[in-house]
């Protein structure tokens, strides 16, 4: 096979090193949790340095493969990524009161934080498709939506109310980008609008309570309002400068709920204060604006398609997690990309970053 | 065509998106900052309120000192060894080594580092040698820290009076409590960081100890005298084979307490090792019967009443004297005395018919003038008062017993400042034991200056008490107590204790109290021996210990010896006084 010198001409350094120097960030983040006296995560930041190696081993296999492949047989990834989803409601690890985990020798696997590019890589195929030929109608959003629910409710029932969500608003991030026939908008927003109470008598008691405590956090401050004020008192307490690496004591102190995961950035607030924040929103805003940037300079629809929908996932995810730490979401789990400890989600992030870098790298094919 | 219009719309579309995540980022960045800067403050409080909790140490309390600065009672550094058993890995490891340092079982230590809380204290206070043991062995999450204990250099030297402080370092008896608040200062608040279990974890360690370290309390006690009243009063008792003694040196101008001594004593370092009934300050929290020391104030009274003068002649009925339908008996019988010699030979016939011509209410107005039945106004814990019969129940037979010192009780510091009264021109002082409190930085916070409670007596007779009370000692009772060099005034005691068969002659109180140079008084001494065995009487027991003190702290404090003393006697100057004699006839009662 001839190596074309396009490929690494069009390789995106930028989106390349701003997501490696996140996972850098993130790792020196968890090795400052697990630094903390007694702590059950203390050798969390190893592993996520090993899933970090692991995830750029794919990362570098997807660059290989024309992302058109990927979107090619979109249908067939989702479908089997569909089937490990199942696999986990039916012979699952619980941890932590849900079924998310599928053990694969001395790993467990997240299957639907793959299914989240499967997901993406489906809608892209489905969209990029039609679009050519018309302005879509009801009758054309009824494939996509039928995708979405099949994704949706076993991910929903596991329960992992965070990921199910990020499928709906990708798919609502993707419509951002379709035109829709006028008299279409109206009647598909108001019956998702009458669906949503429907959603309400779904959901767990504890969801419940945290979207309550979450419009008023007082409600209850010692069990569900606990982390949300936990999380505010340690990102306020990081003031401008922090309290540096491994001191901040809201983390060290173990009051900080779930810092490893989907706390993260209150540990990075509390000990690098608002100057360290602002380093790593940026970063985040530029791994998703050379996102978009790719999507933008992409001759192809697929592409721009996959590389919007990455984008649309990573910031949502962060969004959401961001907003979350801070008091302005519900608690929700949903991690932060690139800094959350995870194994699945890192590799199906960084997996996610290698289509998007795919697809610049291929962008006047 | 249809292929680049959708295009189109698409990179329209992603530029506006776009900017509506950047918009949306820019919420998250103003919120960022928001709590960050803004409410940071806010927050921080927050914080602090469920991190930090402050325990609460021991203070480092001040110290005592001696009159010339001497200590007392110091505070030392001493090391507590913790363990925070969640650092530990191998804990049967860590017991098994600390195990032979600390001289307990394996398993005790085991069971401290089993705990679940962060911190743990395995030993309180070790000894320099246990904590240098510790250090050498360098054990991961085994830490020392610095305590302050309270340390008395000087062993059993004024234990009473100094008392002792517990292990928190509170005061609990002696100076260490009446002055407890002064001398601990405010307690020392450590702050320590609490984890989200409740667990403590230092942080800070303690706060430098001067910042809070309580004041010092300068005594009036003098070391060296406290040391020769120890010594004499202790080879006394020893020599007499008695349950005890009290001596109490009063510097008799001011009322300061240069010597409080109890026997038997006790090491204020060990003193959970002593009996409670040893731990008291005896001059000031005992009572007892004072017998013919107090006959000195029932003379004074009717001197300064005008009822008698010291020619006047009483009749002694030769030992026996009956007062309605008891006999108060003499020790050896005698027949007519004046009023000099009934307090030379201590005749209790000779008070008891002076105390007749004195009048009740006379006799109790002048005990309460000489500060007895009433608190002192000295700084001590447990102080009591003392008591005596309602005067309404005052029958001739009790007045007559008041008269030689029975039917009322004392404490040895009330008679010390009476007796200081009559050395000083007639002042009743109030007795102190601390002469100053001086803070942290060196500053005097408070000064005791001397304090009059009352003029008992005029000049004029406390100078005739003081004549008649060098003949006891010149040729009376007190024989024992004269010194060479040294015109010694004071007088000699002997009280039966009560039992639960009333008086008995076999446990008596030996004392003697008085005052020393007669003529210019230094030192006004009281001296018990408690139950002597093998002597009896005040003159032959307490007598020679005063002696002997006395000529120790004269030396000591450098008083000249008075060339006039030897061989001349001192003549009274006293204007009233009339040459010729009056003599009283006083018929038995009932």
């Amino acid at each position: 096979m001839m190596f074309d010198r396009r490929l690494i001409l069009n390789f995106d350094y930028l989106l390349f090193f701003f997501m490696l120097f996140l996972c850098g960030i993130g790792i020196a983040n968890l090795y400052s949790i697990g630094n903390a006296e007694g702590s059950s995560v203390s050798t969390f930041y190893l592993r996520q340095a090993m899933w970090c190696c692991a995830g750029l081993f794919f990362l570098f296999i997807t660059l290989n493969i024309p992302y058109q492949f990927f979107v090619r047989y979109a249908y067939y990834i989702h479908g089997c990524m569909l089937l490990l989803v199942l696999c986990v409601l039916i012979v699952g690890a619980t941890r932590l009161g849900a079924q998310r985990w599928l053990s694969v020798g001395p790993f467990s696997l997240q299957p639907s934080e793959f299914a989240k590019i499967s997901f993406i890589l489906s809608l892209t195929k489905y969209f990029s498709e039609t679009i050519y030929s018309k302005t879509l109608g009801l009758r054309d959003l009824v494939f996509p939506f039928t995708v979405l629910a099949i994704t949706f409710l076993p991910v929903f029932l596991q329960p992992d109310l965070g990921t199910a969500g990020i499928f709906c608003l990708v798919f609502f991030f993707f419509l951002l980008f379709i035109k829709i026939k006028k008299k279409t908008v109206f009647p598909f927003f108001a019956s998702i609008v009458s669906l949503l109470p429907f959603c309400w008598t779904f959901l767990k008691d504890y969801q419940k309570k945290r979207i309550l405590v979450f419009l008023d956090p007082s409600v209850d401050p010692l069990q569900s309002g606990y982390q949300i004020i936990q999380s505010k008192i340690a990102v306020g307490s990081g003031g401008i400068f922090g309290k540096g690496f491994c001191k901040g004591t809201q983390s060290q102190l173990r009051f900080l709920p779930e810092q490893h995961s989907d706390f993260v950035f209150s540990v990075w607030a509390e000990e690098w204060g608002f100057i360290g924040c602002c380093v790593v929103l940026f970063l985040l805003f530029l791994i998703v604006y050379r996102c978009m940037s790719i999507a933008f300079s992409s001759k192809n629809m697929s592409g721009s398609f996959l590389a919007i929908g990455i984008a649309g996932l990573f910031f949502i995810q962060m969004f959401i997690n961001i907003c979350m730490t801070i008091g302005l979401f519900p608690v929700v789990g949903v991690p932060l990309p690139f800094m959350s400890y995870g194994g699945s989600a890192l590799i199906s992030n960084m997996i996610g970053v290698g289509l998007v870098l795919n697809v610049g790298m291929r962008r006047f094919k | 065509m249809v292929k680049i219009r959708t295009r189109t719309e698409l990179t329209k579309n992603i530029r506006i998106v776009g900017l509506v995540l950047l918009a949306l980022f820019a919420v998250v960045s103003v919120r960022v900052f928001c709590l960050q800067v803004v409410q940071s403050e806010e927050l921080k409080s927050l914080l602090r309120s469920q991190h930090q909790t402050t325990i609460t140490l021991a203070p480092w309390r001040g110290t005592i000192y001696d009159r010339n600065g001497s200590e007392l009672a110091v505070s030392i550094e001493v090391e507590s060894l913790y363990a925070r058993p969640r650092l530990i890995d191998d804990r049967n490891a860590v017991a098994a080594q600390l195990a032979p340092v600390l001289g307990v079982s394996e398993h005790e230590i085991a069971t401290f580092l089993e705990s679940t809380k962060p911190f743990v204290w395995i030993r309180r206070k070790l000894t320099d040698a246990q904590a240098d043991a510790i250090r050498e062995l360098k054990i991961d999450g085994i830490g020392l820290l610095k305590e302050s204990q309270r340390f008395y250099p000087n062993m059993e030297l004024a234990g009473q009076v100094i008392g002792f402080a517990g292990l928190d370092t509170q005061g609990l008896e002696g100076i260490e409590r009446e002055y407890d608040r002064i001398l601990k200062g405010t307690p020392r608040t450590i702050y320590v960081d609490r984890d989200a279990r409740g667990g403590r974890v230092f942080v800070e360690g303690i706060l430098n100890p001067d910042q809070t370290k309580g004041c010092d309390v300068v005594l009036t006690i003098d070391k060296t005298i406290q040391y020769i009243a120890e010594k004499e009063l202790e080879a006394a008792v020893a020599g007499a084979e008695a349950k005890g003694g009290i001596a109490v040196v009063m510097d008799p101008l001011t009322g300061d307490v240069l010597a409080a001594a109890s026997v038997p004593r006790f090491n204020p370092n060990r003193y959970h090792e002593a009996s409670p009934e040893v731990w008291r300050n005896r001059a000031v929290t005992d009572v007892v019967e004072p017998g013919s020391t107090f006959k000195s104030f029932l003379v004074a009274a009717a001197l300064e009443e005008r009822v008698v003068r010291p020619t006047d002649m009483f009749f002694c009925e030769h030992g026996a004297y009956r007062v309605a339908n008891k006999v108060i008996h003499d020790v050896h019988a005698y027949g007519w005395l004046d009023v000099a010699s009934i307090i030379k030979h201590s005749s209790n016939i000779g008070v008891s018919k002076i105390g007749q011509q004195l009048g009740r209410e006379n006799l109790y107005k002048y005990i309460k003038r000489f500060g007895f039945t009433q608190l002192s106004g000295i700084q001590f814990p447990g102080e009591v008062p003392g008591a005596l019969p309602p005067l309404a129940a005052c029958s001739e037979h009790t007045q007559s017993t008041i008269a030689f010192g029975h039917s009322i009780t004392v404490t040895p510091i009330q008679l010390a400042v009476a007796y200081s009264a009559l050395a000083n021109g007639g002042l009743l002082m109030r007795p102190t034991m601390v002469k100053r409190i001086v803070d942290a930085t060196g500053m005097t916070v408070q000064e005791i200056a001397p304090l009059v409670r009352c003029r008992v007596i005029s000049p004029e007779t406390a100078e005739a008490m003081r004549y008649m009370l060098q003949q006891v000692v010149a040729g009376g009772t007190g024989k024992r107590a004269a010194l060479p060099g040294f015109a010694v005034a004071g007088k000699t005691g002997t009280s039966e204790k009560l039992d639960e068969n009333g008086y008995s002659h076999s446990k008596v109180l030996a004392s003697f109290a008085g005052f020393v140079p007669a003529d210019d008084p230094r030192i006004t001494i009281v001296v018990m021996i408690d139950e002597p065995q093998k002597m009896r009487f005040g003159g032959e027991v307490a007598a020679p210990a005063f002696g002997k003190m006395a000529h120790a702290i004269l030396h000591y404090l450098k008083v000249p010896p008075h060339q006039s003393v030897q061989g001349s006697e001192p003549v009274p100057r006293r204007s009233w006084q009339e040459t010729h004699t009056r003599v009283h006839h006083i018929k038995p009662l009932g």
